[in-house]
């Protein structure tokens, strides 16, 4: 005890004048099982109501009354090191409590509607103001342009990425080039999509498209393609590149057929993970894409023929909005019914993703 | 990505655009379009334009209408623009857009046809209040904060026997662009200039109370504050079941029916200029039985011009909407169909449309 | 910056070994730009190939540079036919013939909600981090990451959806009590005598704070697990209970990188559109009270306007995106340099 030269402080008891205890094993469950009581007691004096409000005051009092009987019996540091956890374990419930209510709400609600049909049929000759029809148009409508903007990100990416790790060292332009995508990992999605919007549309003239949508959502997610593909090739050890030089083989060469499907696994975590979050994007997609209760396919316009895709965002915005308000009509319900898809569409996404990361570390 | 794509092919064929309960295709192939167009404007027209839809819809299978309702001014936008053959709009064309759209519908005209009336509510939320009188002063001096106590003795006068509480009003209004804000600006500057000095305009001019956005928010918002006074277009009010208020001009208190706007259309001057008519709604009218805070819905298109398939689009669609069908499609979702005279002028004018 | 804050849902199950600094044994990479081990035909391909991808960077700059400029290009006649100061003007009237327009009540609140949501959010996220990295049985800390990532993968729609149906009309109660215990400090004090309305900044970043909560969680996780075991093993190994552990260990070495990640966090929360739009009823004048219903952002009054707006009502909005791009990129900026200066130093 006394190895560092200093007063012990260790058992604390002796330190602070009381004989050295813990608290008894009951003493925790005995304080859990009074707390309830005595905030039922509080809330009949104070008028609080509610259960939100009856649970976070009882989780409170519950950490204040085992701090302060730990202060009591066990001492200072130990009182301290109780509160701590306390209030660690209270934060962990105050951030699952919002995903459970949050996702519960939204399975619940969506659960009343969507069914076979929902995820088969578009709105075509649907009234919105009543009952029926689905969301296979905005489902179609969401992949076509996510997977649209990710077969033009990715190319890019990949190979801004390629010279990003393997090219560009300490060049200049290769920080110019490091800086500029970070600035691009800033940019806001409604500021892409207005950057669209003025350029496509007011400044070129062409009509809002899936194919304007997806622009957007490219903008989006060439940052993060970028950035993910350059972490994944730095990753890649360089034994593999120094044997493949031994070899003979070219420089090039050896990028594509050598360190490239080293890191495919990592690469493809990264797309998907990306195409996951321009899934649910939803501000840009007002800007540029317009409405369609019809299925399309096509997210290229022509000028007199128009193509408005319609996606899972975008149908829940205008559902909500021809609801106005009521929150029993038809309309607010498949509102709920698409929110429930979409987020069973981008969980998909993310299991996938993260499926293709184990095999990939798994053989890499 | 092989796993991804392969989804999409799977995706792709399992779906279909074929209604479950499909009404029959029935007659009236002649007239029909085909292909997909989107029409744009004002969202109090929504209910309507989607009980046309259907009817349109059940009379003619291959043809996808959608409703853009972002606004009457972005439908006029839209239209101007050429993104969209038909705008549907709460004022009619002038000034700088009347002119580019004269320039849009080349070697045709840009006119405006009136097809439904919305009257403008005047919603409260005070529960037990069964109900409410208002003058247009009041509501002038209400919505400008002159007014901020539902028991002041302004409003008590004019409710007799009725108890108001001590509240304070909260007045809810349209934060965005709206053509129900524009009308309701007109009225109130013809029915009480002294309490409103404010031009009219698509803005709401003044930040007090709640602003709302889009329809859905403010009908939230009235329904969700206590105390609340907003304007909120009839179909929506009473879709929602909100408390309306009677509009007193002086001659009594009124409330919205089919009468008592009737009474203020016959009061109007209606402008004819070819095939564009348009409405000089009687704001400013003080006659017994009538409510006055009412707007005009325009459909705005093109006489010719337009690409075929559009043109008979419009055509049909429009004489569907003009029809003795759609008139009565809109009383049965609340909105107020066109009087006689009119109704004759528009169909008249519609059957002039080129078809393509 | 690891993979984690680009993409948002960490691959942070991979233990990430520091990552190589770039540098490669000059044999590999010479920086006269020849190809080393390279003859013959490789020469070719090499010096397309090398091309190719310097093209691609190219094309990244040409965006970004034709994003710059279009906007640019847009907002400037617009803030030329202002009548008004653009920084100062709380209305937003930028059609009426005398175009006024500014953006001082989007400003204030986008800074106020997403303070509200930076400061609600950072204990909760440290906190959590804390709990997964140093309290959680092993086997169920990496479940529980996955937990709390899965509010990331929440859309932002749908998490306005249930803030306006669920968590606004349920916050009067909570609204009242602030207001009766907590009313002396303004800021939470509810003025109108009636029952609250509460589509208010405190709303939206209630909303907010849970939106950028995994963010914040995921990358303080990081930051801890960096923390030199054998520090932590030491404090233990002196006597010190967990909380002083922390307290001495973890916290003081972390301290950059969760102000790194809060801050990004912060950013998050400026950019956010849809939640705020449907949650905050919108107004323009500004009050202190931020339990009141009212307000508007930088990134919300571009939805909401932009369907009505006319040749200067756009290049309006434009410049309001433009202003919150200038802010996110601000806040960005000095996450990258505090992150920078304690690797350096």
């Amino acid at each position: 005890m006394a190895l560092l030269g200093r007063p012990s402080r260790h058992p604390p008891a002796l330190a602070d004048g009381l004989t050295a205890r813990c608290l008894p094993r009951y003493a925790l469950p005995v304080t859990a099982a009074a707390v309830p009581v005595a905030v039922l007691g509080l809330f009949a004096v104070t008028g609080l109501q509610g259960v939100a409000g009856f649970v976070v005051v009882s989780a409170l009092l519950f950490a204040a009354a085992q701090t302060a009987l730990s202060y009591l019996v066990e001492g200072r540091r130990s009182a301290v090191d109780r509160l701590c956890t306390a209030l660690l374990c209270l934060a962990f419930a105050a951030a699952a409590l919002p995903l459970l209510l949050i996702v519960g709400y939204t399975v619940r609600q969506g659960l009343k509607v969507v069914d076979l049909q929902f995820l088969t049929h578009s709105m075509f000759r649907i009234n919105p103001e009543k009952v029926g029809g689905g969301v296979y148009h905005a489902i179609v409508g969401t992949l076509v342009q996510a997977l649209l903007a990710a077969a033009m990100a990715t190319p890019v990416g990949v190979l801004v990425a390629i010279y990003l790790a393997e090219y560009g060292g300490r060049r200049r332009f290769a920080r110019l080039v490091s800086f500029v995508v970070d600035v691009m990992a800033g940019v806001p999605s409604v500021v892409a999509g207005l950057f669209i919007f003025t350029a496509w549309i007011l400044v070129l003239g062409f009509q809002k498209s899936g194919f304007a949508g997806a622009m957007a959502l490219f903008v989006v997610m060439l940052p993060v393609v970028i950035r993910s593909a350059d972490e994944m090739l730095r990753l890649v050890p360089d034994e593999l590149r120094e044997a493949a030089y031994a070899l003979g083989i070219p420089r090039w060469r050896t990028i594509l057929q050598v360190v490239l499907p080293a890191a495919l696994g990592g690469i493809v975590t990264g797309v998907m993970l990306g195409v996951a979050r321009i899934a649910g994007e939803t501000a840009p997609l007002l800007l540029l894409v317009s409405l369609n209760q019809r299925i399309e396919f096509n997210p290229f316009a022509g000028q007199t023929d128009p193509r408005p895709q319609e996606t899972l965002p975008t149908l829940i915005f205008e559902q909500f909005g021809v609801a106005a308000g009521n929150a029993e009509s038809p309309p607010f319900q498949r509102a709920w019914g698409a929110a429930l898809v979409l987020i069973v569409l981008i969980g998909l996404l993310n299991l996938v993703a993260r499926f293709v990361a184990r095999f990939a570390r798994v053989r890499g | 990505m092989l796993a991804a794509l392969s989804s999409i092919f799977l995706v792709a064929g399992c779906g279909t655009d074929d209604p479950a309960a499909s009404g029959g295709g029935a007659a009236g192939a002649a007239n029909c379009a085909s292909g997909t167009f989107t029409v744009a404007g004002n969202s109090s027209m929504k209910k309507g334009i989607a009980a046309w839809i259907e009817a349109y819809q059940q009379r003619c299978t291959d043809v996808a209408v959608n409703f853009d309702g972002q606004g009457s001014g972005y439908g006029r936008t839209q239209f101007v623009q050429k993104h969209v053959p038909m705008a549907s709009s709460l004022a009619s064309l002038t000034g700088d857009q009347k002119v580019q759209a004269q320039q849009r519908c080349a070697p045709g005209a840009a006119v405006d046809l009136p097809m439904a009336i919305i009257p403008i509510t005047l919603s409260y939320n005070l529960p037990g209040v069964d109900r409410l009188i208002l003058t247009p002063s009041l509501i002038a001096r209400i919505f400008d904060g002159k007014i901020k106590r539902w028991n002041d003795p302004q409003l008590v006068a004019v409710n007799p026997g009725v108890a108001l509480p001590d509240k304070s009003i909260t007045p809810v209004f349209f934060s965005a662009d709206a053509g129900t804000s524009e009308n309701l600006t007109r009225f109130l500057v013809k029915q009480a200039p002294a309490d409103w000095p404010h031009k009219p305009s698509q803005s709401w001019p003044v930040s007090i109370g709640i602003g709302a956005a889009i329809s859905t928010t403010i009908v939230q918002a009235v329904k969700n504050t206590d105390g609340a006074l907003g304007y909120v277009d009839y179909p929506d009010a009473v879709d929602n079941k909100l408390s309306l208020a009677a509009l007193d001009t002086g001659k009594g208190p009124v409330m919205i029916s089919s009468e008592s706007v009737a009474k203020v259309l016959t009061a109007s001057t209606t402008s004819q200029d070819g095939q564009d008519i348009t409405l000089d709604l009687a704001y400013g009218l003080h006659e017994a039985g009538a409510y006055p805070a009412i707007m005009a819905v325009y459909e705005i298109t093109c006489t010719r011009g337009l690409p075929a398939a559009q043109a008979r689009f419009v055509k049909s669609f429009l004489t569907l909407t003009s029809s003795d069908e759609g008139q009565r499609l809109l009383a049965d979702a609340r909105y107020i169909p066109l009087p006689p005279d009119l109704h004759n002028r528009v169909t008249t004018a519609v059957a002039q449309l080129a078809a393509g | 910056m690891t993979t984690s804050d680009v993409v948002g849902s960490p691959t942070a199950s991979q233990p990430a070994p520091p990552p190589p600094p770039g540098q490669r044994p000059a044999w590999v990479e010479p920086d006269d730009g020849s190809s080393g081990l390279a003859h013959g035909g490789g020469d070719q391909g090499d010096r397309v190939f090398r091309a190719l991808t310097a093209a691609a960077s190219v094309f990244v700059l040409l965006i970004m540079a034709a994003l710059a400029a279009f906007l640019v290009y847009r907002a400037v006649p617009a803030l030329a036919a202002n009548t008004a100061n653009f920084a100062t003007e709380q209305r937003w009237s930028p059609d009426a013939d005398q175009p006024r327009f500014g953006v001082a009540a989007a400003l204030y609140f986008t800074l106020l909600t997403s303070m509200i949501a930076v400061v609600l959010a950072v204990p909760v996220a440290v906190g959590v981090a804390l709990f997964i990295t140093y309290l959680a049985p092993r086997r169920v800390s990496e479940g529980m990451g996955y937990l709390v990532e899965l509010l990331a993968a929440v859309p932002s729609i749908v998490y306005g959806l249930w803030g306006f149906t669920v968590l606004a009309p349920n916050l009067a109660g909570l609204v009242s009590w602030l207001d009766r215990w907590f009313g002396w400090t303004i800021v939470l004090r509810y003025r109108p005598d009636n029952e609250p309305n509460s589509y208010s900044p405190l709303a939206a970043g209630i909303v907010l704070a849970i939106m950028i909560l995994p963010i914040i969680s995921s990358l303080s996780r990081e930051v801890f697990r960096r923390v030199p075991r054998e520090q932590v093993e030491a404090a233990l190994g002196l006597g010190a209970t967990r909380w002083e552990m922390i307290w001495m260990t973890v916290l003081p070495v972390g301290r950059a990188g969760v102000t790194s990640a809060s801050l990004l966090g912060l950013g998050r929360a400026l950019a956010e559109t849809l939640a705020v739009t449907m949650v905050l009823s919108t107004a323009y004048n500004l009050t202190v009270h931020i339990t009141e219903s009212g307000g508007v952002t930088l990134a919300s009054i571009i939805v909401l306007k932009y369907g009505e707006a006319g040749e200067v009502g756009t290049g309006a909005l434009v410049a309001a995106g433009l202003c919150l791009f200038v802010i996110t990129l601000a806040v960005n900026f000095v996450a990258r340099m505090i992150l920078a200066r304690q690797k350096v130093g």
